[in-house]
């Protein structure tokens, strides 16, 4: 664990891109779970006029 | 006074701190405090670039980068999903599902396609009967196909929601609207037929149409306060129409504070909508493997008069159904009073009007087409053809009044053949004229509602 902390503390650039890619993750997490309209409508009975 | 601004982003951030993590409390007071409270926030982000913590300037940068990237994949997301729509709406004329019915999505690109004709209306476009618009035209007979739009229930101001949620796209354009009079013949619409087809999606962009005057917005918002059970979930929209409705200064005010939230739902709506109905294309089984239509265009020029003469035969045992029925339920008495004082009642005037009012600020070019209350409908009911004649002239009147033209189709009054039954639902025959009227409307000929002429026999 602390070697690759230390491993991303020397990769500045690479450290930035895999926090990108989470947060992008997290955004697509997001969209996936509530991102999704609701485009039904009850149900309902046809009363015949 | 730039150090001392320099001082405080560092102590909000935790930098000119000596390191030490301040209270969240302290920190929130120390950075965010009275009206500076937005200029703060922005400025804390935009020095936390340069000043921040290493720590905290990559986080900045991350995110940032996340966030374009995912607006990036958002934008050509979307980009492809109307491609899909465009490719592919041909093919959903006969599809009644909630993508086509609840979004705008593929109204929108129904609309953009100069052979699709769409024709609102209600429960007779989902009944499955062979010369019905979307069967007759499917193989585009004379040069276009027709899109239906609509399902039980879907009288007026669910239309007009439609209509509004499709908003410019429908300027310039041919629509047709069947117009059902069972809709005319009851004070108060059902509100559980009006749940059935009521969207969140559509009313949002109604109530905050930038398309639409604010008188129309506030008469459509009172009727849509009528239906409460619609409303119940969304504090935005029952909030919105309630600030509409009311039409106050302070209403107005209020309502133009909501008007940044209501754009926002919408943005987020139709992204949901455009995915919505492209998941819907993409589930469809029998969906064709290549955008466009793979069906043949050939054009015939439909002989009308021999169309008319074949459905005859096709309905003739409706009609003895029909007659038989009318004997048995008819009242001894007649109904016209009653029957009146509901039709003057009805709110399906105020709505009807309110369709009018739509199209015509959004510039729709309507053909309005009310099936026939035929004779043998006012004996079942025990009406007069007196009666009849109040709700037709009303009709008229309003159609009148928008300058859009109607079609009554009054020649076909004693013709028992022309609905299936007492319903309004249009029978293989009443769809021939109603295909009849449709052709004519899209080809710019007159209108003609009349039976079609024998052609001459032949000596």
């Amino acid at each position: 664990m602390k070697a690759a902390q230390a491993w991303l503390e020397a990769h500045p650039r690479t450290s930035t891109a895999l926090l990108a890619l989470y947060y992008f993750a997290i955004i697509g997490g997001l969209a996936t779970i509530y991102g999704r309209g609701d485009f039904s409508t009850p149900p309902f009975v046809y009363q015949e006029f | 006074m730039k150090a001392a601004g320099q001082g405080r982003v560092k102590e909000f951030c935790g930098a000119g701190n000596g390191g030490r993590k301040i209270h969240p409390t302290k920190r929130w007071a120390a950075g965010c405090y009275g009206l500076r409270l937005p200029l703060k926030t922005a400025a804390t982000f935009a020095h936390s670039l340069n000043s921040g913590t290493p720590s905290q300037r990559t986080h900045l940068v991350a995110a940032l980068a996340a966030l374009l990237v995912a607006g990036g994949v958002l934008a050509a997301g979307l980009e492809w999903c109307q491609g899909v729509e465009r490719g592919y709406v041909h093919e959903l004329a006969a599809d009644f599902s909630d993508s086509k019915l609840q979004g705008a999505a593929l109204q929108k690109a129904a609309f953009a396609e100069d052979d699709l004709l769409i024709l609102y209306g209600s429960s007779e476009l989902t009944q499955n009967v062979p010369t019905s618009a979307e069967q007759f035209f499917r193989d585009y007979p004379t040069g276009f196909r027709v899109f239906p739009v609509g399902k039980h229930g879907t009288a007026a101001l669910s239309m007009l929601q439609k209509v509004a949620a499709v908003g410019p796209g429908i300027a310039g354009r041919k629509v047709a609207h069947s117009i059902s009079p069972g809709f005319f013949f009851e004070e108060i619409f059902d509100p559980g037929q009006y749940a059935g087809n009521f969207s969140a999606m559509q009313a949002y962009e109604l109530a905050f149409s930038r398309h639409l005057s604010p008188e129309l917005k506030r008469d459509v918002a009172r009727r849509m306060l009528a239906f409460p059970q619609t409303l119940e979930d969304d504090w935005l929209l029952g909030a919105a129409l309630e600030r509409l409705a009311g039409d106050t200064a302070t209403d107005r005010a209020l309502y133009s504070f909501l008007c940044p939230l209501g754009y926002l739902n919408n943005a987020i709506g139709r992204a949901q909508d455009h995915v919505e109905a492209t998941l819907h294309i993409l589930d469809e089984e029998d969906a064709p493997d290549a955008p466009g239509s793979p069906r043949q265009r050939v054009r015939i020029a439909p002989n009308w008069s021999r169309l008319v003469k074949s459905s005859a035969q096709m309905v003739h045992g409706v009609v003895e159904a029909k007659r038989k029925q009318a004997r048995k339920v008819r009242p001894k008495s007649s109904r016209d009073k009653v029957f009146l004082e509901r039709v003057g009642k009805a709110r399906e005037w105020t709505d009807a009007e309110l369709l009018l009012r739509t199209f015509q600020e959004l510039n729709a070019k309507p053909l309005l087409l009310c099936m026939p209350i035929e004779d043998v409908r006012l004996e079942a009911a025990g009406l007069s053809p007196a009666a009849r004649d109040v709700f037709i002239e009303r009709l008229k009147g309003l159609a009148k009044a928008y300058n859009f033209p109607l079609l009554t189709f009054r020649e076909h009054e004693s013709d028992a053949g022309f609905l299936s039954d007492f319903f309004d639902h249009l029978s293989a025959k009443g769809w021939i004229y109603y295909d009849r009227a449709l052709d004519d409307f899209y080809h710019d000929r007159p209108l003609n509602t009349a039976p079609p002429a024998e052609p001459p026999s032949i000596p």
